[in-house]
């Protein structure tokens, strides 16, 4: 058994229109689906392109900007440590040599300095602003504390042992702050700069909130969305440190730690080992990220701006959404098209085939077919002219089967006489013959010799009867079958002829045979039309009764632009009941006759033959008769 | 044999064939069929013999027949035709007719029958055939058959 689905596509297929509607179908969907896929393509690439750029370009903003905020930081220390009233002060009024001997003049210096600390701590936007002596105790701070105190040695150590400046990396305070603090060595009034160390007189510190200076900065770049974040990192050990606040884990800055090798976090660890560039990779959650990375050699940071590809490439998977989308809509419009076209081209076949229906049921009227200049069209015209040809030929067909039936009926009584000849004429003579052989016998016997004589002519009569019928039926079935080549003829020639020759007796009875001067020609079969002559004439001669002055005329008259040519005579002429039946077969009318009755049949074959008619005209007994017959083939 | 008019029973004999009326008559000759054959070679005159016309209006010259021997392929009036007419009329009513001929077509057979025939013979071709079935026709309608007066005999 065929599986289902096969027999419905079978029968789908064995339809035009489906056909035409599956194949432009398939035409469509491939063309628009390698133009959207190149399309999706290019757009994928220019929107790729696009994030990367815009990636790169934000990461070398960060990366100025947060140069420059480094600078500025380290400057405003440098600054503050060269001012003449910071080295003033910690020169004269500070270490342990020197004597606190003017407290009023200190007093007015660090109420100025306190107040000048505020201000940097002001205008910068540091946490605090602090200036220490080279024992690292305080000496004047931008807040409320006590002078004095032991300042943190992370801050002050560094510088004071080399005289360079000192940044303490990001760190949190115990408030849970996370900060970063800047150090810079202050020189002594007149000291050589070029003796540092032995120099300085105290550090001047300010240190910076990062959540509310450069991890706000960092934090926010325009286009950034939903998952983009930066990143700034530094190598601790064998991990990487989160310095910044994630965007998408909470409580990770200065805590979360991802190992070097654990293959997470990539471009934080290639930042942080000094490399820049661009990568797609997946970051510490895992996540497929479109990264740019850069190394800040000053602080010994890697810094990474980042974007989940899936929110890069978002507009990507729209625009894929829109193709198929569009795809869709254009595949439905081109199943439309496909069925009017396939409509337009089928529909005219499907009235061709109603047409073909009507036609073979005997209807005619093709001609409601309209007309197109197309194929179809031409197919349609042609089919209309093949149902006119079709419907001439069957009108014609049926008066050709009208006449042939008519001529095949014809041919059937004359079979049905021949038959009845045959059983009947053509046995009579036998009977006789054997009948009188049998007498013959009997009278030989008995020695009559009269009677003996009699009956030998009742044998011999018979004998002659019979030849005569068959020849006479001889004569009749070669008419039928063999014809000649038609040629002209002229009638009075032929009848000239035949009275020199078949019809000799007709001269020796004295019988006047007048041929009209003006005959026209015949186009005919010479030797039937001479068998046509040489009967009538013998027919005449025949039925001449008592007349010793038989006059036979051969002519011709015109009627309605037709010749009809005639053969009269003055003969015992014929009852008009019999003037049908004298052409019927072995049709006799007078038994004492020597006629077979089948001369005037084979008359009027040979007349039939020609495309003509016969017909006898006669008043009745002795008034002689006028056998009248057409033939189409005469010439004028 | 004569009819109880005391006429000598009559016999018409349609046949146009010569030799075939002098066999018939030659035929009841030999068996001594004595009767009157009146004999007609064509159905024109043997409708007017039997309805007294034209030429045959002399009851004494033309009797009237007992039987007819008809045969069917004879001039100007076909046999059957000549048949059709008898029956037709009602003064030839119950006139025996037997149809003698050479045709054995169907047709004809079938026809003369449905135009009331009394009987329908084919002249045999054998000579002593022939002359046995004349012999027997004579015996049959002049001596066996029953007629409204009686048998023929």
């Amino acid at each position: 058994m065929k599986p289902l689905q096969a027999i419905i596509g079978f029968q789908f297929f064995k339809s035009i229109r489906n056909r035409l509607v599956f194949y432009f179908l398939l035409i469509s969907l491939f063309s628009i689906t390698l133009v959207g896929y190149e399309a999706f393509l290019l757009g994928k690439a220019v929107t790729e392109n696009r994030v990367i750029e815009q990636l790169t370009t934000v990461a070398d903003q960060k990366l100025i900007e947060l140069k420059r905020w480094l600078n500025a930081r380290i400057k405003d220390t440098k600054t503050l440590s060269e001012e003449p009233e910071v080295r003033n002060y910690l020169t004269l009024y500070t270490g342990k040599a020197i004597k606190d001997s003017e407290p009023a003049k200190k007093k007015h210096y660090y109420n100025l300095l306190k107040y000048k600390l505020q201000t940097v701590k002001r205008n910068y936007g540091y946490k605090k602003v602090l200036l220490a002596d080279t024992d690292g105790r305080l000496v004047v701070s931008s807040d409320v504390e006590v002078v004095g105190k032991k300042v943190d040695e992370k801050f002050i150590s560094p510088p004071l042992k080399n005289g360079e400046p000192f940044i303490r990396d990001i760190y949190r305070s115990k408030e849970g702050e996370f900060l970063m603090a800047f150090s810079y060595p202050v020189y002594r009034l007149k000291a050589e700069t070029w003796r540092k160390s032995a120099g300085i007189s105290g550090v001047a510190v300010a240190i910076i909130n990062m959540s509310k200076s450069l991890f706000l900065m960092l934090g926010n770049w325009p286009g950034m969305g939903n998952t983009g974040e930066t990143l700034l990192v530094r190598k601790e050990g064998e991990n990487i440190l989160f310095l910044n606040e994630l965007r998408h884990l909470k409580d990770t800055a200065l805590k979360l730690r991802i190992p070097l090798v654990s293959g997470l976090a990539k471009p934080a660890v290639f930042a942080s080992s000094g490399d820049e560039g661009m990568i797609r990779t997946t970051d510490y959650r895992q996540e497929p990220v479109l990264a740019a990375y850069r190394h800040i050699a000053q602080a010994g940071w890697g810094f990474v701006t980042k974007i989940d590809v899936a929110e890069a490439f978002l507009s990507i998977e729209k625009f894929k959404f829109q193709l198929i989308k569009f795809t869709l809509i254009l595949v439905i419009i081109a199943i439309g098209i496909a069925y009017f076209i396939s409509r337009t081209i089928t529909n005219p076949i499907l009235k061709l085939k109603k047409l073909t229906e009507k036609l073979a049921e005997g209807d005619f009227g093709a001609s409601t077919i309209e007309n197109s200049h197309d194929e179809v069209g031409a197919l349609s015209s042609s089919f209309r002219k093949m149902a006119e040809a079709l419907e001439d030929y069957s009108i014609n067909m049926e008066e050709k089967v009208k006449d042939r039936t008519r001529l095949l009926n014809e041919k059937n009584i004359e079979l049905q006489r021949f038959t009845y000849t045959v059983s009947h004429d053509l046995r009579s003579p036998i009977v006789t013959i054997k009948g009188f052989l049998g007498l013959l016998e009997k009278d030989a016997l008995s020695g009559n010799i009269e009677k003996l004589k009699k009956d030998i002519t009742y044998i011999n009569n018979a004998t002659d009867k019979m030849e005569n019928l068959l020849n006479e039926l001889l004569h009749l079935s070669r008419i039928g079958f063999k014809t000649n080549p038609k040629r002209e003829i002229s009638i009075e020639v032929l009848i000239e002829d035949l009275l020199r020759e078949a019809l000799g007796e007709l001269v020796v009875n004295n019988v006047q045979v007048k041929i009209a001067p003006d005959l026209p020609g015949i186009y005919g079969d010479l030797p039937r039309i001479s068998e046509l002559f040489q009967n009538l004439l013998e027919n005449a001669n025949k039925y001449r009764g008592e007349t010793d002055n038989l006059i036979i005329e051969v002519g011709c008259r015109e009627e309605n632009g037709e010749i009809i040519f005639f053969v009269r005579d003055n003969g015992i002429g014929i009852e008009p009941c019999y003037h049908e039946k004298v052409f019927d077969l072995f049709e006799k009318l007078e038994e004492k006759s020597q006629g077979t009755g089948i001369g005037l049949a084979i008359v009027k074959r040979v007349v039939e033959m020609h495309g003509g008619r016969i017909w006898v005209e006669s008043e009745g007994e002795g008034k002689g008769s006028c056998f009248n017959f057409t033939l189409s083939g005469q010439m004028h | 044999m004569k009819d109880p008019d005391g006429e000598p029973f009559t016999i018409l004999f349609v046949e146009d064939d010569p030799g075939h009326a002098e066999l018939v008559r030659r035929s009841f000759e030999e068996h001594r069929v004595v009767n009157r054959l009146c004999h007609v070679s064509n159905g024109e005159d043997a409708l007017d013999y039997l309805l007294r016309q034209n030429k045959y209006t002399d009851a004494v010259k033309s009797p009237k027949p007992h039987v007819v021997l008809l045969d069917l392929r004879i001039p100007k009036i076909d046999g059957l035709e000549v048949l059709k007419t008898i029956r037709t009329s009602k003064q030839l009513d119950g006139l025996p007719i037997v149809i003698l001929t050479t045709s054995e077509a169907e047709k004809d057979v079938a026809t003369a029958y449905e135009y009331n025939a009394s009987s329908y013979l084919v002249k045999p071709v054998d000579f002593t055939k022939f002359t046995g079935m004349m012999k027997d026709v004579g015996f049959y309608w002049l001596g066996w058959n029953l007629y409204p007066w009686g048998k023929g005999q």
